[in-house]
Parts: structure tokens; sequence; C-alpha cells
């Protein structure tokens, strides 16, 4: 829970007290972090001059005080009741971010502990008065299987495939080849892409899934970061099931005529390439003819560039049968 | 041209009320897609529903993180949404 409280003498503070002209105690859904503030910033309604608990508008932003991304914005009314749109309880439940926000108002000596504040706005003012408060750092509870399988299974609407970008958690995978099993959805796992091609079958063989609902992805590649605007410079490991993931939400969400997705058409291959900026493969991986049998006795899906007579592309392959 | 507060009654401007659908049972496609990854914000106790204007600031800034590239790459091929379901560091594990 934190609150956030403007004081008798017109200051701002995260711990409350009983007298206090306005107090906001509230506890979010979501855990923010780290490095996070909330922008207070209080006016009035048009038209009034002399600050009431029914008259004054409180404006709260979580902000990111990194970026300055607004992560929740809400305004209201301080001293209106929940039911009231114009509240700032019932904007706060509007948005569905909050467990509970409450506001309470203490009328005495509220206009002079509001006109004396920094983030008070008078009326026919510039309004840029803001003040920020730091909020400290939200943690969430300690990771715990059962709570994560029931988030997963439990989830409406049901989730129709699932991603698991990395696999160096064996407490986090087993759990979920469990939910996998619960929900028997697909699932693909990616192993980490500075691995070798030993190091990678070895990984796959001991997590030992015989599951034919999960495939394990695997993208020995380095390419441009995202936001990267030349062809020309470093090249990082990017991991390339989120990638997969959107190409088969697309492929699902196509349907025939008769309303059936093509999901006989297997996101791999010429059809489907990854297309990241500067693809190549990490030059110390071999594809030699044991590598690949070694790889397929695994039960690997590389991410590896296949000729077509369309040009090669950088494609989930499949390595046995896959006419190179 | 007509001039008019009452909308509906204006040419090419059209306003369809919000819809309750809270009770129906919509058809669920094979659209659900669940990203699940260790994030520096959000939720941890239920998936949340990411879409391209809502990343940032629900999971966190991190270009570093794979997770988040993850999230980003899948909503980068112009899906609408997808579901990411944060988890908690499992080095202190209850």
């Amino acid at each position: 829970m934190t609150q956030i409280a403007l004081k008798t003498d017109g200051t701002l503070a995260l711990n409350g007290s009983p007298n206090d002209p306005i107090q906001v105690d509230y506890q979010l859904i979501d855990y923010l972090g780290d490095g996070v503030a909330v922008d207070v910033k209080v006016s009035l309604k048009t038209g009034e001059t002399i600050p009431s608990p029914l008259n004054t508008l409180m404006r709260l932003t979580w902000r990111d005080t990194a970026t300055d991304d607004e992560i929740f914005v809400i305004e209201g009314i301080v001293g209106l009741d929940e039911e009231n749109t114009s509240s700032l309880m019932n904007r706060a439940a509007a948005t569905q971010a909050f467990e509970y926000l409450e506001v309470t108002t203490v009328g005495t000596s509220f206009a002079s502990a509001v006109q004396s504040s920094d983030a008070y706005n008078p009326p026919n003012s510039r309004g840029r008065n803001v003040m920020s408060l730091s909020l400290p750092f939200d943690e969430p509870p300690a990771f715990n299987e059962d709570d994560l399988f029931n988030a997963i299974t439990l989830m409406r609407p049901k989730p129709s495939c699932m991603v698991l970008p990395a696999v160096d958690d064996l407490l986090l995978t087993n759990t979920v080849l469990r939910a996998v099993d619960k929900l028997n959805i697909p699932l693909d796992i990616e192993l980490d892409p500075m691995l070798t091609i030993d190091q990678a079958c070895d990984t796959a063989e001991a997590m030992d899934i015989q599951d034919h609902r999960v495939s394990v992805l695997w993208s020995p590649n380095v390419a441009r970061p995202r936001g990267a605007v030349s062809l020309y410079g470093p090249k990082k490991p990017r991991l390339a099931s989120g990638a997969v993931l959107g190409m088969t939400l697309l492929r699902n969400a196509r349907k025939s005529a008769k309303g059936i997705p093509y999901i006989a058409d297997p996101i791999a291959g010429e059809s489907y390439p990854i297309t990241f900026k500067g693809l190549e493969c990490r030059r110390d991986i071999k594809f030699t003819d044991e590598a690949v049998e070694k790889l397929a006795r695994a039960k690997i899906n590389v991410i590896r560039e296949i000729d077509y007579s369309t040009g090669s592309k950088f494609v989930v392959a499949d390595l046995l049968t896959q006419y190179v | 041209m007509l001039t008019t507060a009452i909308l509906g009654e204006a040419v090419g401007v059209q306003h369809q009320a919000l819809q309750d659908r809270t009770a129906t049972n919509t058809v669920q496609g094979l659209t659900e897609g669940l990203i699940i990854g260790k994030f520096k914000r959000g939720r941890t106790d239920q998936p949340m529903l990411i879409t391209a204007n809502t990343i940032r600031a629900r999971l966190g800034y991190e270009p570093n993180n794979p997770s988040y590239q993850v999230v980003e790459d899948c909503l980068d091929k112009k899906i609408p949404q997808v579901w990411v379901l944060r988890v908690p560091d499992t080095s202190a594990e209850t």
C-alpha cells in the first residue's frame, strides 16, 4: 500500500496522517519496479476560485524517471465519492489498474493547505506546477511454482500457443511444461543463441521433454539490433521466438472460406522467413553433416539460411529432410 | 453542409456506443499467444494484454532484455495484442 498526502503546510509526502487535507491510499495491481515517480498536480474546476474538497482536481501521473514514459494517469475531484464519475476514486477504478484507491479529505484549513502547495495551479495560470515524488522499489513476491501454474492454466481467455524465450531456469521450464500438458497447446522453447552446437544438443537432451506439443528453437545467428538504422555495425544475438509467434498468430487469424485457419501450413520454410536486419550465421557455427545429424537427433529446430529459387532466406529449418 | 450536434444524423459520421459483451459467448480463435518472461515491471499473478502502445509503460523499457525483445518482435509483426506473463526471479523461491 502507498500513500500520497498533501499536508497542512502544502508539502507532499509519501506518508499520511489523519489530519492531512488530502490523503490518497492506493495499491496498484502491477509491480512498478524501480525508477518510478508519481507527479502530482492540483487545480480547480473551471470557474472556481477557492479550493474545497468538492472542487479541487488532482492529477496523478505514474512516470518512468529514466524514459519519461507515462505508466498510468488519473485525474479527478478529490472530495467526491466513488459513484460520481468526476471523482478521483471513480476514475482510478475505471482504469482497472488499481486494487483500490481511496481518497480522504479534511475540510479544515483545506484551502490554505492547497494554495500553499507547489503542486497547486491557481485558476488562469499556465498550469505547469507539478510536484514529483519518487516511489520506493516495488518488488513482486518471490517465485512460486503453483502460482505460475495457476496463472497460465486458469487465464481467460485460454491461450492458443505459448512461448518460453529463456530456458536457463529449470524450475520455470518444468512448471511451464506441466502447464502445456494441462492445456494441450503448442509451446515454443528457445535456446540461448550463443551456445555451441554441442551445448545446444546437450541442453535439449537434458530437458528430456518427450512432448509432441513442444518445439525447441535455436537461432545461432547475429543481427543488427531492432532499432538500428544502418546494416553495417555491431551485430548482436537475437531470439527469434517472438517473430515466430507473431507469424503463427497471423497465420491463425487467416481463415479459409469455411472459417478454418491454415494450421496445416507450418511456420517454417520459404513462406515464413525471419527478417531481422543484417541477419547472418555466427562464424563459429559450422553445419557439417555430423553437426546437422546431432541437432536433428536432439530435435532442435534451427533457424538457418536456406537457398530457395526465390533467394536465400533465414527460416526455421527442418534439418534432415530439408532439401538444401 | 449540415451542422448538427446529434451524431448519427450527419452524413459520414458514425458513432457506435460502447457495447457490453460481458455475458456473451464470443468465439475464441487460435489467436491468443502467451509469452512468459522476466521483465522490469508488471503484475505477476495474471498475464497482461500488451499492445505496441503499452509495451514500454507496462513492462518497463529494457531494450537489452531478451524477453522484452521477444515481445517487441512479436508486436512488430503487426499483430494487435499479445498476452505476456511476467515471472519473478526464481533465485529467491518460496
